[in-house]
């Protein structure tokens, strides 16, 4: 991936709402690329929507939003292409192995063959799966398939990488794992945007923060050491 | 696991074999010799793979032997069955034959078993010789298709429509082209019309770019086509073989732009009626009755007014490349992220 520090993603004026229950109210905020950006809420804040919106999933129904200053349409494949976006409960084949889903994201992705059996290779070692690389998905533990979910979305190199709670059903040492390459990926120009509960991971892990409440951005700005604080006085 | 399968596989292959070459002739205590011939065969068959398995992976000399042996009893096998021999010499020959093969069965088992036991690894190894997982898609198919649910009844649906062609097709041959268009819609409603419901909330990740919507709609058509294809052209062909057909180019090309037709619209069909189901939740009974329906019509139209079913093809394969050139809007809500 080239190194890509220009990358901006805004979103304007964003609105949406499920049947009559609106879920976000004009979000205006703007992300960068090299950075990586917490998102802390309560449940039923609007997170997931948030990223759905960003990943292209749904579209705006107002407002819009814009990659380096171009808008950019919900279904437009050129911006898809960039991005990787891992979801809270993603959904893997149970009777696939870790290295067919693999293989599978990664042709879905329009990896070239070469390439693809080389990013996996390169990502198994890397989050230490591969002596599960033959194991079906639905043998292997939470943590373990959160992992391979985490890799999967890595195979297309995308510049902007959306991760929904990545380290739901961790351990301690597969959180580290996730913190070290997350920041080594954004060290190489990625925009990254994760949203979490753990807020001793937001700390050690953001540049910037931003706390969604009832739909509302209550705070986007620089991650703040002592971001508890920054979150109960946001209530 | 194949190990556990295969003699099955080969039970099932014989019976088929069976049931293509045996005479009305035959009588019952017949028909049973010739069965206790196949299974006594498929018994020692599984051992002698399991063993060239084994050789094969130590490039044993004697893999070629063996396999050129198990070729040579098959044969024999078959000329049993096949020669025309007065019944009680039939009848003894087959019992001195299937004796024979149980009990070498029987002594090969002895050596085998050590060998079947070491060639049954852990899961993960077994996986990673998985033949088709370089291909996740199409391993995913096959996955669908195997699955015990779907299977049974077709193979139940395929026995009694191979042995109702048997009864009736010398008399009546206009059943050979009819069958060949049943087992296009058995393939297509059993497997090609739940192949969406099948993929449950994994249809989401087919939506992430066209090129993905692309390439599972791709897979799908072209998977389920070549199974429609090859059903109908091998039903053809073997029945008609059984009532003394002439072949010629013209007559199998024939053939096969028929059963291609035949094929295509089926799957385009069924896909479309799969995928407008999976969107509204499920396919319910009434959606399943009036699907089957409208393939009967289809059966009905191809069989009577071909021109008249050109037309519908064509409004159908419309219809599926509006369904493959965007990426659909909306999905139910169990199938979303």
């Amino acid at each position: 991936m080239e190194k890509n520090i220009a990358l901006s993603l805004q979103l304007k004026q964003v609105s949406y709402a499920y049947g009559g229950k609106r879920i976000l109210h004009n979000i205006d905020w703007t992300l960068q690329g090299g950075e990586i950006t917490v998102l802390l809420g309560p449940n039923g804040a609007g997170k997931t929507t948030l990223l759905h919106l960003l990943a292209g999933m749904k579209p705006t129904q107002q407002g819009s939003i814009l990659l380096n200053q171009q808008v950019v349409h919900w279904q437009d494949q050129q911006y898809k292409k960039r991005i990787g976006y891992m979801m809270e409960f993603p959904f893997q084949y149970p009777f696939l192995t870790v290295i067919e889903i693999m293989r599978l994201i990664g042709q879905l992705r329009n990896v070239s063959p070469d390439q693809l059996e080389e990013s996996i290779q390169y990502w198994l070692k890397h989050f230490l799966l591969e002596s599960y690389s033959n194991y079906p998905i639905g043998t292997l533990s939470q943590g373990t398939a959160r992992r391979v979910a985490l890799a999967s979305q890595l195979l297309h190199e995308p510049d902007i990488l959306l991760l929904d709670e990545p380290t739901n059903g961790l351990d301690p040492d597969q959180v580290m794992i996730v913190r070290d390459t997350l920041q080594q990926y954004c060290s190489r120009g990625a925009l990254i945007l994760l949203s979490t509960h753990i807020i001793g991971l937001a700390e050690k892990l953001s540049h910037q923060a931003a706390i969604l409440r009832n739909g509302r951005l209550v705070y986007a700005g620089k991650s703040a050491e002592d971001l508890e604080s920054l979150y109960v006085a946001s209530k | 696991m194949i190990w556990k399968k295969s003699p099955f596989v080969l039970a099932i292959v014989w019976m088929l074999l069976g049931q293509l070459f045996w005479s009305p002739s035959y009588s019952i205590g017949q028909a049973f010799l010739m069965l206790l011939l196949g299974l006594s065969y498929a018994e020692l068959g599984v051992y002698c793979f399991v063993a060239l398995t084994g050789m094969a992976r130590e490039r044993k000399a004697r893999a070629l032997s063996l396999a050129l042996l198990i070729l040579a009893v098959l044969a024999l096998d078959l000329s049993i069955m096949m020669l025309p021999l007065m019944p009680a010499i039939r009848g003894i020959v087959a019992i001195v034959v299937a004796t024979l093969q149980c009990t070498v069965a029987f002594r090969a088992s002895h050596f085998t078993w050590p060998l079947m036991m070491s060639a049954a690894p852990p899961a993960e190894s077994r996986a990673k010789q998985h033949i088709l997982s370089r291909y996740p898609l199409l391993r995913k198919e096959i996955y669908f298709l195997t699955r015990f649910k779907d299977m049974f009844p077709l193979l139940i649906i395929l026995c009694l429509l191979q042995l109702f062609t048997y009864y009736s097709a010398v008399d009546s041959p206009i059943i050979i082209p009819i069958g060949a268009a049943l087992l296009v819609w058995l393939v297509s409603d059993v497997w090609v019309t739940s192949s969406f419901i099948n993929e449950g909330r994994g249809l989401a990740l087919y939506t992430v770019t066209l090129d993905a919507w692309h390439r599972l709609l791709r897979a799908k058509w072209l998977f389920y086509g070549a199974i429609g294809i090859s059903a109908s052209i091998v039903h053809t062909l073997v029945w008609q073989s059984r009532i003394a057909w002439s072949w010629t180019a013209g007559s199998v090309s024939e053939l096969c732009a028929q059963s291609l037709l035949l094929t295509s619209t089926f799957v385009s069909f069924s896909l479309l009626a799969g995928y407008h189901f999976t969107t509204q939740g499920r396919i319910s009974l009434p959606a399943q009755l009036l699907i089957t329906l409208c393939m009967f019509l289809l059966i009905y139209l191809q069989q009577a007014h071909l021109v008249l079913f050109l037309f519908v093809s064509t409004a159908i394969q419309l219809g599926f490349y509006r369904l493959y050139r965007r990426v659909p809007s909306s999905l139910p809500v169990k199938f979303s992220i």
